[in-house]
Order: C-alpha cells, then sequence, then structure tokens
C-alpha cells in the first residue's frame, strides 16, 4: 500500500517535472536565440537556421554593438548611450525612493488634517497614462531650461516614480510600530533624525523592492526617453531602437542581438541579484499589514 | 494643607476631547515625590490618554501638568524630564541593547565615555551585562522588558511612565518583574506613572491608585482606601478579584440597631454611621456590598448569639477550591453570593450551608447613583 503510493508520488512528480521543464525550454527560447545569434557572424544568419549553434563563434557583434555601430551622427555604439541611461537611472531610482519613505513616513507618523486626501492624490498619479502628460511635460521642461537634459529626464521620472514609491513606503510604514517613534521622541530625536536612525534602517526590505521597481521601469522607458532627449542625453532603449531600426545599409541582426541583451543586461543584474528580496520585501508588507 | 513637597506631580483639571467627545473630563490628581501612582480602568477608560498626554505625545484641551511646580504642558517629549516603558517595550530593532541605552544620550551629545559608563552602570542594576552586544530580536520578552527599563533608568528622570508593561509576559514572569519593578522604585525612589488594567499590579505596587471610567475619574487614594472603602459600585466592583458581592434591600430600625433585610434574610449593622441611621427614615432602600473573604464559615470563636445574627443559610451552587482557599457560590431567591472559605471546610454543590456575614466590613452605596453612603 505505502510502496504504491509511493510509486503514485513519483510518476506524477516525473510528469510535474517534465511539464515544468519543457515550460522553462519555452520561456527561455527567445533568450537563447538572442545569444545564439549574437555570437554568429553575420553569413551564418544568413543561412536561415535561427535556432543553430554558431559554427563559428565570435565576440565582434558584441564589440560592434557595444563600441562601433552606427547610431548617431557619429559610429559610437551603444556606449555613450549606456552612460546616459546609468547618470539617469541611478539619481531617478535615489531620489525617488528616498523621497516615497519620506513621504511615507509623514503620511503614517506625522499624520496630519486631510492627509487620506493627500495620499489618494498621490496615489492617483499612478493611475495617469503617459501620454497624456507628454506635452504639458514638454512645457514645463522647457520653463525649467531642462528640455533635452539628462537633468530634466530623471525630474520626470522622479515625480512619475513618486506616486508608486510613496504607496509602498506608506504601507510598509504603516504597520511600523508609531510606539517606536514616540520612543526616540522621548530620547530627544526630532523629525529627521527619527527617520534617518530608526526608520530608515529598518526598511531594508521594502527599499529593495523599491529600488527593483524604480530601477526596471526608468531603465526600461522608452516614451519618455524619445520624447524629452537631445542626441546627447538619448537613454539605452531609444538609442537600441535606432540602431536596430536604421533604414540604411545592410541589417546586422548578429550586433542588434547583442545590442538587445546589453540593454536587457542591467535589469536582468538587478533581478538576480537582489530577487529574493523582492519577494521577501513583497511577503513582509502582506503579513505585517 | 498640602505643601509644595507633597505635590510632586499634578495634574490639574486636565481634559481631552476628541471630535466633541471627552476622552478625559477635567482630572485632577497629586502625586508626591517618591510616589508610585498607577492609573487603572477598564479599556477606554482615558488612562493611556492621560498618561501620552504627560508624556507629551497628545496635547491637552483644558488644564496643566506640573512636575515640581513647573509646567511642562507645553513642552516637547524629550524636554519634559520624564521616562516612558512602553506596552510594546518599543526597542529600536536596528540597534543592539546598548545603543537602544545610549541613543538619548547619543540625542543629547553625551561624550562616548560617559555614555559607556552610565550604559554599564544600568546593565549592571537590570542585569542584563551580557545582552549588551545584542540585537532587540534576539532577545525573550523579559530581557526586553529589561533592556526597555534600562533606557528609562539611565535618563535619571524626574519621573518615570509605564504603559502596562507587563501585558505582554506570561504569568509567572509577570509576577518576577512585578516585583522588580518594585523593588526598583524603593530603590532609586523616583516617582512612577503606571498604567494597567491588572487590579492585582495596582494593589501590590502603588502608593496611590486613580481609578478611571468614560474619561471621569472615579476615585484616587491609597491601595487601602481604594479596596476598604470604593466610592461608588463601579470601583468596588472593578477593584478586586472576584467582584464585591451585592444585593440590593432595604434599612430597618429594629430596637437601637439597624438591620439589612433583603427577601428574607436579615443582617445586623454593626456599629452604623448616623448617616445610616437617618437614611433608614429617609429613603431605606440600599444596596449592601460585601467582599467575598468577609463571609465565612461560622466560626466557633466568635459569641455564639454574634455569630448567629448574621449566619445565614444558603444553598451551595458552585465549589471551587483553588488550592489555597475556596470559593463557594451560593444561590437563593434571587440573591447571589461568593464566599471565600478556608480549604479545609467541606462544602458539597447543591447543599445548605451556613455562612456568617462579617458587618464590619460592610459597604453601603445608594441604590441609584451607586455612591458609596457608608
Amino acid at each position: 500500500m505505502n510502496k504504491l503510493s509511493a510509486r503514485k508520488f513519483t510518476v506524477w512528480r516525473f510528469a510535474l517535472y517534465v511539464v515544468l521543464f519543457v515550460f522553462a525550454i519555452y520561456y527561455l527560447l527567445p533568450l537563447y536565440v538572442m545569444l545564439a545569434n549574437s555570437f554568429k557572424p553575420l553569413s551564418e544568419i544568413r543561412q536561415g537556421d535561427m535556432m543553430a549553434l554558431p559554427q563559428v563563434w565570435t565576440l565582434d557583434p558584441w564589440r560592434s554593438a557595444w563600441s562601433t555601430a552606427q547610431i548617431g551622427v557619429q559610429a559610437t555604439g551603444l556606449k555613450p548611450y549606456f552612460y546616459n541611461s546609468i547618470s539617469m537611472v541611478v539619481p531617478a531610482v535615489l531620489l525617488s525612493t528616498l523621497l516615497g519613505a519620506l513621504n511615507g513616513y509623514v503620511l503614517t507618523k506625522w499624520r496630519f488634517r486631510g492627509d487620506g486626501v493627500v495620499f489618494g492624490l498621490i496615489l492617483l498619479s499612478c493611475f495617469i497614462p503617459f501620454q497624456i502628460v507628454l506635452i504639458p511635460m514638454a512645457k514645463m521642461l522647457g520653463v525649467l531650461g531642462l528640455a533635452g537634459t539628462t537633468t530634466g529626464l530623471v525630474l520626470v521620472h522622479l515625480v512619475y516614480g513618486l506616486g508608486f514609491t510613496t504607496l509602498f513606503f506608506r504601507n510598509y510604514y504603516a504597520a511600523f510600530p508609531t510606539e517606536l517613534v514616540r520612543a526616540a521622541q522621548i530620547d530627544g530625536a526630532r523629525f529627521f533624525r527619527i527617520f534617518w536612525r530608526i526608520l530608515l534602517p529598518s526598511s531594508g526590505p521594502i527599499i529593495v523592492v523599491t529600488v527593483i521597481w524604480q530601477f526596471t521601469n526608468i531603465w526600461n522607458d522608452f516614451l519618455f526617453g524619445a520624447s524629452f532627449a537631445d542626441a546627447d542625453s538619448v537613454p539605452m532603449t531609444v538609442a537600441l531602437n535606432n540602431l536596430v531600426s536604421s533604414s540604411t545599409g545592410v541589417k546586422e541582426y548578429n550586433v542588434h542581438f547583442a545590442g538587445a541583451v546589453l540593454a536587457a543586461l542591467p535589469t536582468l543584474i538587478v533581478y538576480v541579484v537582489s530577487g529574493r528580496y523582492f519577494v521577501r520585501g513583497l511577503m513582509a508588507g502582506a503579513v505585517k499589514g | 494643607m498640602n505643601t509644595k513637597v507633597e505635590r510632586f506631580l499634578e495634574i490639574d483639571n486636565l481634559g481631552k476631547q476628541y471630535a466633541g467627545t471627552d476622552a478625559l473630563k477635567s482630572v485632577s490628581i497629586d502625586v508626591e515625590k517618591g510616589g508610585f501612582l498607577v492609573l487603572i480602568g477598564p479599556s477606554g477608560c482615558g488612562k493611556s490618554t492621560l498618561l501620552n498626554m504627560i508624556a507629551g505625545f497628545e496635547p491637552a484641551t483644558t488644564g496643566d501638568i506640573r512636575i515640581a511646580g513647573r509646567s511642562i504642558a507645553d513642552l516637547h517629549p524629550s524636554d519634559r524630564d520624564i521616562a516612558m516603558v512602553f506596552q510594546s517595550y518599543a526597542l529600536y530593532p536596528n540597534m543592539t541593547v546598548a545603543d537602544n541605552i545610549g541613543f538619548g544620550m547619543e540625542t543629547r551629545g553625551v561624550p562616548k565615555a560617559e555614555r559607556i559608563k552610565k550604559i554599564a552602570d544600568v546593565a549592571e542594576i537590570l542585569q542584563i551585562e551580557p545582552l549588551l552586544k545584542r540585537k532587540p530580536g534576539q532577545l525573550s520578552g523579559g530581557q526586553r522588558q529589561r533592556v526597555a527599563m534600562g533606557r528609562a533608568l539611565v535618563r535619571d528622570p524626574q519621573a518615570f511612565l509605564f504603559d502596562e508593561p507587563l501585558s505582554n509576559l506570561d504569568a509567572r514572569l509577570r509576577v518576577d518583574m512585578r516585583a522588580e519593578i518594585k523593588k526598583l522604585h524603593a530603590r532609586l525612589g523616583t516617582t512612577i506613572v503606571y498604567v494597567t488594567h491588572d487590579q492585582i499590579e495596582a494593589m501590590t505596587l502603588a502608593t496611590k491608585i486613580a481609578v478611571l471610567k468614560h474619561g471621569e475619574l472615579q476615585q484616587v487614594g491609597t491601595p487601602d482606601e481604594i479596596y476598604n472603602y470604593p466610592a461608588n459600585t463601579f470601583v468596588a466592583d472593578f477593584m478586586g478579584s472576584p467582584a464585591m458581592n451585592r444585593v440590593s434591600g432595604e434599612l430597618v430600625k429594629s430596637d437601637d440597631a439597624l438591620e439589612f433585610r433583603f427577601g428574607q434574610h436579615r443582617l445586623k449593622l454593626f456599629e452604623p454611621s448616623e448617616e445610616l441611621h437617618t437614611r433608614a427614615i429617609d429613603n431605606p432602600h440600599i444596596d449592601f456590598g460585601i467582599r467575598s473573604e468577609n463571609i465565612n464559615q461560622p466560626s466557633g470563636d466568635n459569641e455564639p448569639g454574634a455569630a448567629l445574627v448574621n449566619t445565614l443559610s444558603l444553598s451551595v451552587e458552585l465549589v471551587e477550591p483553588t488550592g489555597s482557599d475556596t470559593f463557594i457560590a451560593t444561590r437563593d431567591e434571587n440573591y447571589s453570593f461568593t464566599a471565600r472559605i478556608a480549604n479545609n471546610i467541606p462544602a458539597k454543590m447543591g447543599e445548605t450551608m451556613a455562612l456568617t456575614f462579617d458587618m464590619a466590613k460592610a459597604h453601603f452605596f445608594d441604590s441609584d447613583t451607586g455612591v458609596r453612603v457608608s
């Protein structure tokens, strides 16, 4: 009896793993195609078999995509645009996370008359479609003298991200014991010291969640980059599009694949490094709240 | 009558309104220097609100709070020279025990060497030296409690505030920590305000108890006054376990003495006051109260006559032995009593038992208002 059920169990287990394996392959297929073809010379791709491994392995497409492909006026590759993206994403993520934490702190621990309405309005900004604000935003950037600059893009992403980051931190801090804030008050700490010394050091999981969320969204943004960036502030996503959809010359698919992987790499790394904290952070809020 | 020394912490007509309703109605309490004031009452009675107002977390709508003659009502919590122990302990989770205790000094810019010395001193008093490098998450409930007290102790404040500090501990530990708090108070002599809903904690710790209900002060007094002379039926019921026995009946004059009659029973009053005599004529309807320990088995030592007078035959509904004593719940007609008798007295459920009421310990309350008459 016991043996039978054990055997039955293994059979089911085996079937389950087969199914899971098939699904995993299916989802990994695009990545495989991209990687495999990025290491082939163009002539091999022209033979038509996208699924085949390279017969001749070459790093040339990667070198080309990174530093010599013709994207703008000069043949610079994706390199300068990668740095554009970094110098846009890093301040935008840090500032929106910090300000979101500050908002959440005020909305939960320094309640004021009408704080619910303020939170509602901030939350509402999560639901405004990007397209609606394009023209007013362009006007505003013009007025501020930030049109076409990386600083301008940082501002746009900061403003857009605040709704989400505030939501994350508000919900996290709602479960944070108010008695701790009171204890710190008796200990003589005021507004910012309580924030820096007590709340922020206890916010690890939600900071990770927010950083991943903001990093992914801002890095992957195309619309704002395409709308508000100048030649010298174009982010990676827009540059990749320019590389792939250039209408002159030969379509270098291998270079395009390598470029696409390069563009996706930072978000991939962020997920792999901190993915477990991401899930843990989401759960922490859910269980405590 | 009161000198300045006796009135160290003064709560003066303190009131608090939330959206039109009174959370606290003009409460006045004085505590002497080194006193131990316990605020007690059922949940929602305003005791925590009062403590939070003393601490400075909630502004007062009316009234004033003074410590040693200085008004603190408008000061920031950190400027009131008080320290607080919270119900949840409220230890900073990201800091070690030592940093938790030293955070207040750090904020005030106390030099590091002095901080370390003071932390060590406090750790020694509370015997938490081995824990100093740990984080609060690695401590047991009792250890956290000690650290929370250490954080308050290190400030050497004018007054300690305790907000139900023992309610998160298990029963055994609660008794231990209660004793430690009492010893600590005896040793330091600092004034304490302590909130609890546990009447045993209140009785054991306090030099002064304030009973609150619906934001109104019911009675302030020593544990002895509160227990033996409750100001009204609420205090009588709330303090003491089991609750005081109470029945409605009438005062009747017989010869020179006074009798309390309920149903077919009569109890002879012991040295009744003038007020009760007057009452018997004006408005004989009254509530009689007696604590369970004042209803006993008839004792042979009593004068036969006197014992018989206040001995009633009651049918036993329930017998609850607790080891040291036995609780007897009786019921006949519509009257029920709980008596506390020695554990060696035989009692059986369903039988009739003779029980003597110690009328020297009788309480009388107005039937309508519940206010103590005598």
